[in-house]
Parts: C-alpha cells; structure tokens; sequence
C-alpha cells in the first residue's frame, strides 16, 4: 500500500517518498483468514467463520478481535494461552458471536502464558453487544467500552452475541493505563439472547467479571481471587444473576451500581440475584451498593467472612443509592451472616434486608457441586 | 522591508496658537533636499526611506514662524520621532522632542503602518511592552483587544478562538509546537527581550498558512543597525505566596538552571536503581534574572553595511498555590474526588538571541536570526482528601503527590532576504529550520491511602488500587520542520501618486516531524502481603530495594513486568505534515480614498501518522490529504484623513492535530485521551468590519464588529465510557461567533505647557464583546464515528470565549530631561465566564470565573546609563475558581499572590 505522493503545487514539485496510505488496513475482507496458532491475533471479519482446533494450543500473542459478522467458534478442550501483556485480549464486537462450547469436565480455558503465572499476565474477554446501557443516556445511545475502544450498547435487548458455556478465564487483569485494567470478563452491552454459564475467573487483576449494561443474564458464575471486586454490574445492566459462588477478592465481593456519574441515570440497574454465596477477605464488603445502585431484588444470599456484610456509603455521598434503598427498590431476603461483624452500615432507618437461612450457590461458604470438575480454587 | 536599509522620521505638529491642537497641512521638509510632505488631519507626517544621516529638518506653516530642527539624526531601520510645536511666535528648539527607536518599537510608528494598511492589523511594539511591564509574548498578547489567556496552560484565545484556531510565526515563518497536544508553541516561553513587535491577524492573509480562524500571531525579532551598544540587566523578586512558605518544597533532581535530562536507569525492572529520591527537596524561593543585550554595525564598502544584534539572559521564578481541587462531580453534585492541594512551581527560561544583517546594497539585504529557548518547569503538588469516594481514601485522608519537570528546547535559524529587482518588481524570501525538543524526565507520583479509613491514626500505606498509582514517566518529544516562503511582487498603473496597483505571487511550504516516546514505571504493589507503613516525607524507606527484595511491589510498564517481550519498548507515535501553498493577490487603489486586495491562497496538505502502543504493539498508521482554496480579501476606505472604514473576509479551515486523529491512547495523570480517526477538518467563514479614527498620531479610537462561522467544529468532550475518556469529535454542524471590539488609545491630560519635555497622562481601553453559539448533535457524532457522546446540552458557548474582555490602562510619563524620566503605568485585565468544558452525562459544564487583575509597572531612567523597573504583579490576588455549573460545584479554587519584580539596566 505504498505510494508516491506527487504535490498538486506546480511552483516546487517536491516529491515525498514512503507514506502510505491507508485509513484500514485492518479490514481484510471476509472468507479467507488464516490462524497461526503459535501467532494467535488479528481481526475476523464479516463471513470470517473460525472454529479452532481442540487439539491445538493457541498462543494468544496480541488482540483477536471478532468483528461484525464473524464467527469464533472455540471446541471444549481448547486451551488458550496469552503471552505479550496488556495487548494479549479477545474482544468481540457488537453483531460478531462467539460460541465457547466447553463441558463440565472438559472446559475451556483461556490464561497465561508464563510459567509461573500471576494476576494481571494478560487482558481478557471482552463481549460487545446492543443492549442498553445508561452510559451513553437514557434513550439507548451507544458508548465506548473502555478497553477495546468498541462500541457497545443500543435498544436490542435481546441481543445475541452468542454463547459462553463451561469457560475458565484464568491471570487476566493487565493494566494498559493508569485508569484500566482489564476484567476476567467483560459484558459490554451484551443482550439477552446470549448465554452466560459456567464461567469461572480465576487471579483476575481487575474484576472477575462485570456487566456494562446490557440485560444477560448469568448463571453460574464463579469469581476466584479478584484482584479487584470480583462480580460487578453497572451502567444499567438489567438481568437475573443465579448461582454465584465468590471468594478470595480483594475488595467488593459483588459491586453493584447505577452509573457513577449520575446515580440516577436510567434506564436504571435492575438486578434479580438468587443463590449468591460470598467468601471474603475484601475490604468494601460482601456486596456493596455503589453508585446510585438501582433496583435490586436479592435472595437467599450467603455472605462470609467481611468486616461489612452489605457495605452502602451515606446518604451525603450517594444519594441515589440511598433513596432507592429508601424507597424499597432494593431489597434483601433470606440473607445468611457467618463471620461478619456488621450485617450493613446503612444509616437509613429502613430495614431493606431480612436474615433467614440461606444455602447460597448451594452449599453455603463451600464449594457447591455445580462448580466441581470444570473450575480450579488454588 | 522597505525601511530596513533606510530610516524614517515621524511625529506631531502641533498648534500652539489654538491649544495645542494637531496642525495639519504644515510642511515638512528634509533642509537641501526634495523631500518633504505635509502634515495630515491629525497632524501626523512621515518621511519614510530616508538614507542615513544627519539632517536639518525645517517646519513651516503659512503665517506662522519657520522652525528650523538641526542634528536629526536619521539611522538605517530605525524611526525617529521629531514632535514639536509650530505658532505666529518663535519656537525654541528646546521644545522640540526628538526621539529615536527601532522602528517597530515605537507606538507612533506601529499606529501609522495599522493606519495605512489595507489588511486589518494590531500590533504592540517593545516600548508599549516595557511600558506596561510585560515581561513574556503571552501575556504581551493579552494586552491586545480580543484576547485573552488560560490559566495555567498558557493557551492563547483570541475571539473565544483557542489553540487548535490559531497560528504562530516568528518573522513570517512557522515556529513548532512544544506540547503533543498543541498546535501552537507556549508563548510564555518567550521573553519581550527579543521582541521587536508582536503582530496580531486577526483577519486571515493570504502569505499566512490557511489553518486559521482567530488569529496568526507573528513574533518579529529584534535586530539593531546603529552603532554600537552593550546593555546589562540585573533583577530579583517574588511571589508573595512563595514567600510565605516556611519551606518551599521542589523535586529532587532537576538543577537548577533548567539544563537536566536524564534517562531512565539501565536496568530499571529487576532490581530497584532509580537514583533520584522521592523525598521532596527544599528550595529558597527568591527570583533572579540576568540579561546581556549589544549591538554593532560596520560599513562593508559603499553601500554594504554589516550589523550584529545579540542578547542572552536567564531568568527564574518561584511559585506557589493552595487551594481546592476536586473531580468527576456527579449529576448529584458530588465529587467523586475532593482534595485540598499545595503547588510548588518553580520555572527557568534561558534565551539566546542572535541576528546578522547584512545590507548588501540599497536594493539587497540579508537577514539570518538564530534563537535558542530552553525553558522549564518543575512542578510539586500535593493533594489530601478524597482520591475516590467509592474506592481509594473514600472517606479522605488520601495523599497523592506528583512532580513534574518539564523542559522545552527550541532552536529556531532563519535566513531572509529582499530583492528590489527595479522599482516595479521585488522579491522576498525565507527559510527555516526549527528544532524543538520537549521532554519530562523523571516525573515521579505516588499514591497513599490510610491504612484504615475510620482510624486515619493508623496512618498510610502505599495505593494498590490502579498500578499506575505510583510510578515514574519519561517522555520525549521531537518536532523538526523546514519551512520556506517566496514572493514575488509587481507594481503597475503609475501616477502622480505612486502605483495604484501591486500584484503578488507566492509560494510557501512547510515540512514537519514529530516523534513522540514515552515509557512509565509502574510501581504495582503486591495485594497479596501486609504492606508497612509510609510516612509521606520519607518515601525513600518503602522505595528501595529492600522492599523490592521484600515483594512488597515489582516494577513493571504498560507492556508488563520483567520478562514480557519489549518490554521496555517506548509507547511512540511519529508523524510528518507537509503542506504547500501557492498564492497570488492583487492589490489596487480604486480612488485615493478605496483601496482594495484580492487574493487567493491554495494549499495542499498531507498528514500521516503511526503509532505503537502498548495496546497496539503491532502498530498502526493513519493518513489523510487535502486540498483547499481559500479566497480572501480587503478592503479600505477612507472617510477622512483621520478615519477608514475596512472591511476584510476570507474561508479557511481548521485542522485536526496529529495527536487528535491516531487512536492513541495518551495518559495525563488524572486524565486518558484518546484519538480519533474519524475526525476532520472544520470550514471556517470569517468576515470583519472596522472603523477608526486616529484623533492624533499618538491616539486611536476604532470599533470592529466581526462574525465568525465554522462548518463541523472540533471539540474535546468526555466520550461515553466507563472510564470517562476525553477524545475529539466534529461535534455539531456550527458553531458562531458574533463579536464588537473597541479600542481606544487616547492622551487624556497634558501637564506640561511648554512642551519642553513631556508630562502627561494617557489612557488605553480596548473591550470585545462576543457571543458565541455551536451545537452539540449526539446523531452526528454517531454516524461519523465509532463514537458516543451524551452531550448535556444541545447547544453552548465556544469553548474559551468569554463574553466580555477588558484590557484598560492608564499610563504617567515625566521626562525631567533627556535622560531622566520616570514613567508609570497601572493596567487592569478582565475577563468574564469562560466555559472550560463541555458537560456531558447530565453533568454541568466546567466554567472559568470571571476574573480581573492589576498590575503596576514603574520604569525610571536615573541617567545615561542606568534605568530602574519596578514591577507589581496581579494587585488583587483574585480567588481563580472553576465551578461544574448545573450542579453549581467548585472544582477549582486558589489564589496566585503577589509577584514582584525589581532590576536594573546598566547602558555601557
């Protein structure tokens, strides 16, 4: 694509050599894309349709990014590995799917490279779907994910980007800048025709796992010593969470909120979450209603192990969370503290939760049996 | 170019048989020669391209008595300025005033080229310079009606036009940018030591690069033809806020004259080898400045005269501010950030200026400028408080703290020359070749959070929270860039009075690289085991090796720690812009009294830019060119001798910056950018309209009204993320500026009966008063880009523009004899609301207050040799603020304090 450059100024015809002109070069065309699976990146694009090979290690050496109209395909088994840092990520944009078909005892699994491996090796996955956030406003305007710099969100709740079963994240968290750091996984706008299960994050630097927007849902999820929080979910995110086994993180064990800029922005966060278990260390609590919050209907949820079983700043510093729990929009039954020294700093007079037994993701601060064979604790 | 190798003289003929007052259609006349002219309505004369030498100037008016002015000394680009009284009596010379100054230094002189020129000029020349005390090209700018400054970033506004709106040159030819994220070189960085006059279009021209819309700001440099001279200054001061710092606190490192770059250590990953301490360092806060200035001439046969100007100072200044700071301020009004801060600031400017001239003969002469800037500044903040009210030091109690040195080197060599092939052609030309180097070495800031947030006893550890929280940056910037400018101008249609019309042609172009590096040291610290505790003041004890051994951190870059491939591979981006223009203009005197020019300017420009990234290792490039025709013209007509009417109106463009279109992620400490391809140029429309009167050769009233129209306007807004980044789109279809400028220069009182030396009272006032108006179109955004912005409002103001600014000041001048005089100045500034930042998401716009300041300058000549200046800065200390409006929250506050400044000027 190079080119020489000829001045259209006929009072001195200077001729500069070597600038190449090219605004995409990115953009391949369809159909024809090769994988090197020891040089795994690049972009697939519409009518690309990829499925990977089991047998295979792929060496995951900078961005694979899966855009509009293409397909990855990732078989049970297939084990990826990310060298080269903060730019190692998978990201699939909005209209692209991506089908992560791993099983029980043979998931998939996606981590470092290195031979001794730590938190914050490589980026993560990023899903880009068309689902609303409030982030861009309130009338399903798109916005700008933070990591990849795609474009997510829009009014298709209903969005399908694919599915995602039986997938272990592993050392993600690389830090590009001062401000971001990559989650295990990252749901950007992602709507409710898209599958989320069995999807464990395991030594994420940042997050486990978090919902930008977006109305999936996600069911048996499971976050390992989060860096960070270890399940978040903001900017609208509208959906039912079931099944959630979390310990080990480093601060929040679920975050919740609205929009940070405007707690009260809307379409407003609403969260149905059942059978959530806890286990701390963390220092910001068990859950923690940030941001605004949003409406929230909590069930038997099992929290262990925080100095701060339901963590929500004052009144002052967030008034919207406040008058959402006020106001009996967010809501907590049969809530089980084993180890917590205090049950919520709440300095409202409401009582928003109610103490009963609770099983949480199953089988209290333990393990539950749905996340045996295909997850790993140490 | 004319007058260079010749001088002139001008002045004031007053009556004195009717008060004084401006005596036109008196002669003047060079005694033995052919040269005269006659005095106009204001009583103003020039007698320009006078050979050097020394005259007898005889004044004479019907019935009144015939003076007769020996020894006016007439010196080759110098203007001397000969005001006298003229009665039915005799005339002492004693009451004759001869002065002599560089041309373009002088008031008189810049007042009557704005009076006879067709295009639509301000100009402020060194005397009104040294005047008002301003002592930096930035500020001397400001002084000029219409514009205005930014706080802190040293960003110029003209019309509420800012950076990416306006263009600098320094005799014509472009000068770099010292900032990635500018267009335009910091001004500050300029001392009025080396300016002869500083030229402000605000009307476009056709010689001048069509990425305009407010205004080209042209630095002329100072050059010296007489005979020679040796000048020496000496000063110190203070800021009053500094001053009253127990102790002043700087970064460790950085000298103190401003010459400091180190890299970063060999091995800067596996083992801990910074060798600069994070403790801050104490410094004693007194400002000193130092300036050599001389000249020389010698004859080179008959015609040739060889002439040498050179001036050298440094100078430094210290710094300090407290006050409030806050960020991210919701839609609830709460800030998501909230600290109070202290800011040391101490900054060093180091100028070298250098000119040969070289008269090759009457018709050729040669000019060759060589200057070296290096200017720095050392930066010490530190902020307490809230670092995030849902994450870090949520309930305060935080400590950020963050030094910056930053250090620009500009070297800048031009050659000009003018031809006059006969007396209907000539030719100009000029090169340059500009080297400019921007770096900050070493910038170092560090993150603590207490230990326990309800216990603040407990005390501090390092952040853990983002691994940038505590970290080191070394930044490199190169831009370099040739330029060129040819013209050739033809004069035609002769008569009595001269040619009636001038046809030019041009061609100019400009050839520029930027190479930008920057690598950052992340300290990440380890979740994973206790951390001890920091005290702020001694940071060297966590820092260190030891703890490196202890894990309590490791020390990795955006790519990743020890062991990641390229690791230490610089975040880069490298660019080249070439632009060529071809131009032609016609100018013709229509009647003696309507002038008007034609011209048409069309440029070519190509941009390319590559980049690599830790997020984008492979790398990538991006380029655009274009073509644009830009018509110009103006038009002048005079109404009377004293007043023109002119009307002036031209399309240009706008051009995005390198930085703006690659998809670059560029981090400030508190703030991620991000480039947009999708971005392109924006159409501006600019039409002006001008009347002004010159009451007398000193004085000036005129009003402009001026309208300004941009077709996709470039904005910086905050796009919808979750991480808020700011990045920059064509944000609406328009955007418009309607705008009244008055300027008045007027001598308000004369004490003096005599006229034997002066003794008066005069005032300047300039005011503008704009709106401004552009839409904010989220549909636009979206469909042109990847992008979305949840823009607050549909509309606002021009960022920068403030509705009104004010510049009026009042000037004492008592002259007790040839060489002893005092002269008193007190200027005030002001400027009304100016929006900072568009909001977005619901929240508020940020917006600057409005703000006035005085300042007081007193200039003393004891004798031949020694002046004294006196200088006294912002009088009123104003509380600077910057409110989030809507949520009517005050994210910045703090005063400057006083600055003052004493030196002296010894003249061998």
């Amino acid at each position: 694509m190079r080119k020489l450059f000829l001045s259209m100024m006929a009072v001195a015809a200077l001729v500069l050599s070597s600038c190449s002109s090219d605004d995409d070069n990115s953009d391949n065309g369809g159909g024809d894309v090769v994988i090197d699976p020891n040089d795994f990146r690049g972009d697939l694009n519409d009518g690309d349709n990829v499925t990977l090979d089991p047998t295979l290690t792929y060496n995951l050496t900078g961005a694979l990014v899966v855009n509009a109209g293409a397909t990855l395909t990732i078989p049970q088994g297939t084990r990826i590995v990310a060298s080269g840092g903060t730019s190692s990520y998978i990201a699939v944009a909005q209209d692209g799917k991506i089908y992560v078909n791993g099983t029980a005892s043979d998931p998939v699994v996606m981590t470092s490279a290195k031979t001794s491996p730590a938190a914050g090796d490589w980026g993560g996955l990023v899903i880009c779907g068309r689902a609303n956030t409030n982030k861009g406003g309130s009338g399903g305007q798109t916005a700008t994910a933070e990591v990849s710099d795609l474009t997510y969100g829009g009014t298709k709740n209903d969005d399908n980007s694919g599915v995602v079963k039986y997938l272990r994240i592993e050392y993600t968290g690389a830090t590009f800048n001062g401000e971001k750091e990559f989650n295990g996984l990252s749901l950007f706008g992602v709507g409710s025709g898209t599958t989320i299960e069995y999807v464990q994050s395991f030594e994420g630097g940042d997050d486990g796992i978090e919902f930008f927007g977006g109305a999936v849902n996600g069911k048996y999820l499971v976050s390992t010593n989060s860096g960070d929080d270890s399940i978040d979910f903001a900017d609208g995110w509208s959906g039912t969470g079931e099944n959630w086994y979390i310990s080990g993180g480093a601060k929040a064990g679920i975050e919740g909120s609205n929009n940070g800029d405007d707690g009260a922005a809307t379409p407003t966060t609403t969260a149905t979450l059942k059978n959530i278990t806890v286990v701390g260390p963390g220092s910001e609590g068990g859950i923690f209603i940030k941001e605004g919050g949003g409406k929230w209907t909590v069930d038997n949820f099992f929290i262990s192990g925080f100095e701060t079983g339901i963590n929500i700043k004052n009144a002052t510093d967030d008034p919207a969370a406040n008058a959402f729990v006020a106001a009996g929009d967010i809501t907590f039954t049969n809530v089980a503290f084993d180890n917590v020294a205090t049950q919520s700093n709440y300095e409202g007079t409401e009582s928003f939760f109610t103490v009963g037994t609770a099983t949480g993701a199953g089988a209290g601060a333990d393990v539950p049996s749905w996340a045996n064979g295909w997850t790993r604790f140490e | 170019m004319a007058q260079e190798t010749k001088g002139s003289i001008v002045g004031t003929i007053t009556d004195k048989e009717m008060n004084n007052d401006p005596l036109p259609f008196a002669n003047v006349q060079i005694e033995g020669s052919t040269k005269g002219t006659t005095t106009d309505m204001d009583g103003l004369y020039e007698l320009a391209s006078v050979d050097p030498g020394t005259y007898t100037l005889v004044i004479s008016f019907v019935g009144y008595e015939t003076l007769k002015v020996p020894n006016v000394k007439v010196e080759a680009g110098k203007v001397t300025e000969l005001n006298t009284g003229l009665g039915a009596g005799s005339v002492s010379l004693d009451e004759v005033v001869v002065t002599t100054t560089a041309r373009r230094d002088s008031e008189t002189a810049l007042l009557l080229d704005q009076k006879k020129a067709v295009e639509i000029k301000t100009s402020i020349g060194a005397q009104e310079l040294s005047r008002k005390g301003v002592s930096d090209v930035a500020t001397a700018v400001t002084k000029t009606t219409g514009v205005s400054k930014q706080e802190g970033s040293g960003g110029i506004y003209v019309r509420g036009l800012g950076d990416r709106y306006n263009s600098t040159t320094m005799n014509g030819l472009p000068l770099p940018s010292n900032n990635p994220s500018r267009k335009n070189i910091t001004l500050d960085i300029f001392s009025t030591d080396i300016v002869e006059y500083i030229g402000i279009s605000k009307t476009f021209e056709y010689r001048n690069y069509g990425d305009f819309a407010g205004a080209n700001i042209d630095i002329s440099s100072r050059n010296y033809k007489g005979n020679g001279f040796l000048s020496f200054k000496v000063g110190m001061g203070g800021n009053t806020n500094a001053l009253a710092q127990d102790k002043f606190y700087l970064q460790d490192g950085p000298n103190k004259i401003g010459f400091y770059n180190p890299s970063y250590p060999s091995d800067p990953l596996s083992a801990y080898n910074f060798t600069t301490s994070w403790d801050r360092q104490t410094s004693f806060p007194i400002n000193n400045s130092f300036g050599l200035t001389g000249g020389e001439s010698f004859d080179l046969g008959n015609e040739g005269r060889l002439s040498f100007f050179g001036s050298a100072s440094f100078d430094n200044g210290y710094k300090f501010r407290e006050g409030i700071a806050r960020g991210a301020v919701s839609t609830q009004g709460i800030p998501r950030k909230d600290f109070t801060f202290d800011s040391y600031d101490y900054v060093t400017n180091t100028t070298l200026l250098g000119n040969v001239f070289y008269r090759i003969n009457q018709k050729n002469t040669l000019n060759f400028n060589s200057l070296y800037i290096n200017s720095t500044s050392q930066e010490h903040e530190e902020y307490s408080g809230v670092i995030d009210i849902f994450d870090n030091a949520p309930e305060g109690g935080g400590f950020v703290r963050r030094s910056t040195f930053d250090r620009t080197s500009l070297l800048v060599n031009q050659l000009l020359g003018d031809h006059k092939l006969s007396e209907k052609f000539e030719i100009n030309w000029g090169l340059s070749y500009n080297k400019m180097n921007n770096v900050i070495p070493d910038r170092m800031q560090n993150t603590l959070v207490p230990i326990d947030n309800d216990n603040f006893d407990a005390g501090l550890q390092v952040s853990d929270l983002a691994t940038s929280d505590n970290h080191r940056y070394y930044q490199n910037l190169n831009e370099d860039e040739f330029s060129a400018n040819a013209e050739v101008s033809y004069n035609f249609s002769k008569d009595e009075d001269g040619y009636k019309g001038k046809a030019t042609f041009g061609y100019s172009g400009r050839y520029k690289t930027v190479s930008f590096e920057a690598t950052q040291f992340n300290f990440r610290i380890n979740r994973n085991i206790t951390q001890p505790q920091v005290f702020p003041d001694r940071l060297d004890d966590y820092f260190n090796q030891a703890s490196l051994d202890a894990g309590y951190f490791e020390i990795v870059t955006f790519r990743g720690g020890e062991g990641t491939p390229n690791v230490l591979d610089p975040q880069t981006y490298d660019g080249v812009q070439l632009i060529q223009a071809g131009f032609g203009a016609l100018e013709y005197k229509f009647s003696p009294k309507f002038t008007g020019m034609f011209g048409v300017r069309g440029e070519y420009i190509y941009q390319n830019i590559e980049w690599e990234t830790s997020l984008d290792p492979n790398g990538d490039e991006n380029d655009f060119d274009r073509f644009e025709i830009m018509p110009t013209t103006s038009l002048k007509y005079s109404l009377t001798e004293k007043q023109n009417l002119r009307f002036a109106a031209s399309k240009t463009y706008t051009l995005p910056q390198f930085k703006e279109r690659a998809p670059f992620q560029y981090e400030e400490v508190t703030q991620v950018y991000f480039g947009n391809p999708d971005l392109y140029p924006s159409t501006d429309y600019n039409v002006d309209l001008k009347w002004e009167l010159f009451p007398t050769g000193e004085e000036l009233i005129s009003v402009t009204g001026f309208g300004k129209y941009i077709q996709n306007p470039i904005n910086e807004v905050t796009v919808a993320s979750a991480t808020n980044d700011i990045s920059y789109v064509n944000t609406g279809e328009k955007a418009i500026g309607i705008g009244g400028e008055l300027e008045v220069r007027k001598n308000i009182f004369n004490f003096s009966k005599d006229e034997l030396l002066k003794n008066n009272l005069s005032f300047g006032f300039n005011a503008s008063y704009m709106y401004t108006n552009q839409d904010f179109d989220r549909e636009k955004v979206v469909e042109e880009t990847d992008l979305s912005v949840g823009f607050t409002n549909d509309e606002g103001r021009l960022t920068g523009a403030s509705d009104l600014l004010i510049n009026a000041d009042i000037s004492f001048l008592k002259e007790f004899s040839e060489d002893r005089n005092v002269q008193a100045t007190v200027a005030y500034n002001y400027f009304s609301d100016r929006l900072y930042a568009i909001g977005t998401n619901n929240r508020g716009n940020l917006v600057d207050q409005a703000v006035g300041t005085l300042d007081f300058n007193l200039n003393t000549q004891l004798n031949k040799n020694i002046g004294i200046s006196l200088k006294a800065r912002n009088l009123l200390d104003p509380t600077i603020e910057r409110i989030q409006d809507t949520q009517n929250v005050v994210v910045e506050s703090y005063k400057k304090g006083l600055n003052f400044d004493l030196s002296l000027t010894y003249n061998f």
